[in-house]
């Protein structure tokens, strides 16, 4: 799985969970801010995530992202980590 | 004032001449409460009109489970509510925080505002109080599956508030900004009436200008399914649906579950006229109790029913022989009708008046139940027609009541009975009467 894919389930987890349309979820977009996610949804995502991408990742580390793109970082050096 | 005077039917110079502070105020001094606003998600129909309609017809409405795969069931019938779209009242992230309780009763609830209008008063002095047997109980089974298949890293953070059987009333204040109280009742199958019961007092105390009450249950789920089919509660009718819910017939076998969720706007009867509301009539009774007798069975002698209804007729000033019919918890099972019969025999002496069960129609909506009754009840008393009980063929030897059968009959406005009796003997009754005129 690479970051385009990713980036796909990061798309396809954030339009089914904030109920936002898919063309919103951009690299720079933030969760809080630009798509609305609270903590809730935030908590939501991280399970996604981690169900589509195949990999664990601790919950404090998922508190740390703000945009999608910090999301994809993490997610990569999850995977990259797991791999190892 | 005395509600004698709108049940008569005095000329209009025969009637004695109030001032408006009044009218306002009832027999024992407290605020008068209106109903302004009705909204229904029911199996008999998703607006008013139709489900009354339907009520009217007396078509029953059970059919076979769709919602689940219920073939594993001794039970397969059901009345769903139909054709019921949660997003045509809510986005898509809001209606995945809901469970299937709160989306039939924030869309119920809804529709009751914008059938009452604009109410008057202070967001602090508007409240909410919500019923249901189980709340969101529905997605604790599910999310069970959820841990034991995938570990407690897969239980949602949405578990505990989708269960909580306050969220349909949070949801409601979040969307219409209302700030005073906000709570659930629990009285399993009273819920309802109990909501609606107390909804009146916070109005008749003074501590609230406008409550929107009801009750929502998701009821129709495996899990309840499987319990109740377990205690021998459900009509076995598998193979005909339509003739599966029959109160207080002879040959009536159990209830057929039902869902939904019923919401009515009750305001202060003097600032519903002072802003031309339409008024389908008030809340003047009220009363509740306990059997202390059982988990699930009702007190067999009625007592605890019998004191109830006693209680709301005389909370509404009122004497038995004022109440025009009876919208009866009549729930098709054994032991509730025997009791709910020798229970208003108790309270009648000379005899009860013409009854009814809409359960024959659209089964029993369990915490949802009492708020759809009480919309039937208060329609019908104000159109001073009593709905026939569907499926009511054979009367049953061991009681004689004036079971309204075939066709509505016309009995003229005069106030109803709504009664609801729910596990844990727990009972509501309320009373509600045609509003006289302006």
């Amino acid at each position: 799985m690479n970051r385009d894919d990713i980036f796909k389930a990061t798309v396809e987890a954030c339009s089914e969970i904030l109920g936002v349309s898919e063309d919103t979820v951009t690299h720079d977009a933030v969760l809080r801010d630009d798509l609305d996610a609270d903590s809730l949804d935030l908590a939501e995502l991280a399970m996604a995530l981690e169900d589509r991408i195949g990999v664990s990742v601790p919950e404090q580390d998922f508190k740390q992202v703000a945009t999608v793109s910090d999301t994809l970082d993490l997610l990569e050096q999850h995977l990259a980590a797991a791999r190892s | 004032m005395s509600h004698s005077t709108q049940q008569g039917s005095p000329t209009e110079d025969q009637r004695p001449t109030r001032d408006p502070e009044s009218l306002a105020r009832d027999h024992e001094g407290r605020w008068r409460v209106a109903i302004t606003g009705m909204g229904v998600k029911t199996p008999a129909g998703c607006d008013l009109k139709t489900m009354y309609e339907t009520m009217l017809n007396a078509t029953p409405v059970t059919a076979p489970i769709t919602l689940f795969d219920a073939s594993d069931l001794p039970v397969r019938i059901a009345c769903e509510v139909r054709d019921f779209d949660p997003l045509a009242y809510v986005d898509r992230r809001i209606s995945r925080r809901m469970d299937r309780v709160s989306q039939l009763g924030f869309a119920a609830a809804m529709d009751a505002v914008g059938d009452a209008g604009s109410p008057a008063g202070e967001s602090a002095r508007r409240a909410v109080i919500v019923g249901t047997g189980t709340g969101g109980a529905p997605t604790m089974g599910d999310q069970a599956i959820a841990f034991e298949r995938n570990g407690a890293n897969r239980v949602s953070a949405l578990l505990v508030p989708m269960l909580m059987p306050n969220a349909t009333g949070a949801f409601v204040a979040m969307e219409l900004g209302w700030t005073g109280p906000n709570y659930a009742v629990g009285s399993a199958c009273a819920s309802g009436t109990t909501a609606l019961g107390e909804a009146a007092r916070l109005i008749r105390h003074g501590q609230c200008d406008v409550v929107l009450a009801g009750g929502a249950e998701n009821s129709v789920n495996v899990y309840a399914m499987a319990s109740f089919c377990r205690s021998g509660a459900l009509s076995t009718r598998n193979d005909d649906p339509a003739g599966a819910s029959r109160p207080f017939d002879a040959d009536r076998d159990g209830y057929v579950m039902g869902e939904g969720a019923t919401f009515l706007v009750l305001e202060r009867l003097d600032q519903a006229l002072a802003r031309d509301a339409r008024i389908y009539g008030e809340v003047v009774g009220y009363a509740l109790n306990s059997d202390a007798h059982h988990l699930t069975a009702p007190r067999p002698d009625g007592s605890g029913a019998a004191a109830c209804m006693r209680a709301a007729i005389t909370d509404a000033g009122l004497t038995p022989e004022c109440i025009g019919h009876v919208n009866a918890h009549g729930t098709g099972t054994d032991l509730n009708d025997a009791m709910e019969a020798r229970a208003l025999h108790g309270v009648f002496p000379t005899g009860p008046p013409p009854v009814t069960s809409v359960k024959g129609v659209f089964g029993h909506l369990m915490g949802a139940a009492g708020a759809a009754e009480a919309a039937i009840a208060m329609l019908s008393a104000t159109n001073g027609v009593v709905p026939p009980t569907a499926n009511h063929e054979r009367g049953d030897e061991d009681f004689t009541l004036d079971v309204v059968v075939d066709a509505p009959q016309p009995i003229g406005p005069q106030p109803v009975m709504s009664n609801s009796f729910g596990f844990g003997g727990h009972n509501a009754c309320l009373v509600l009467s045609p509003f006289a005129g302006r």
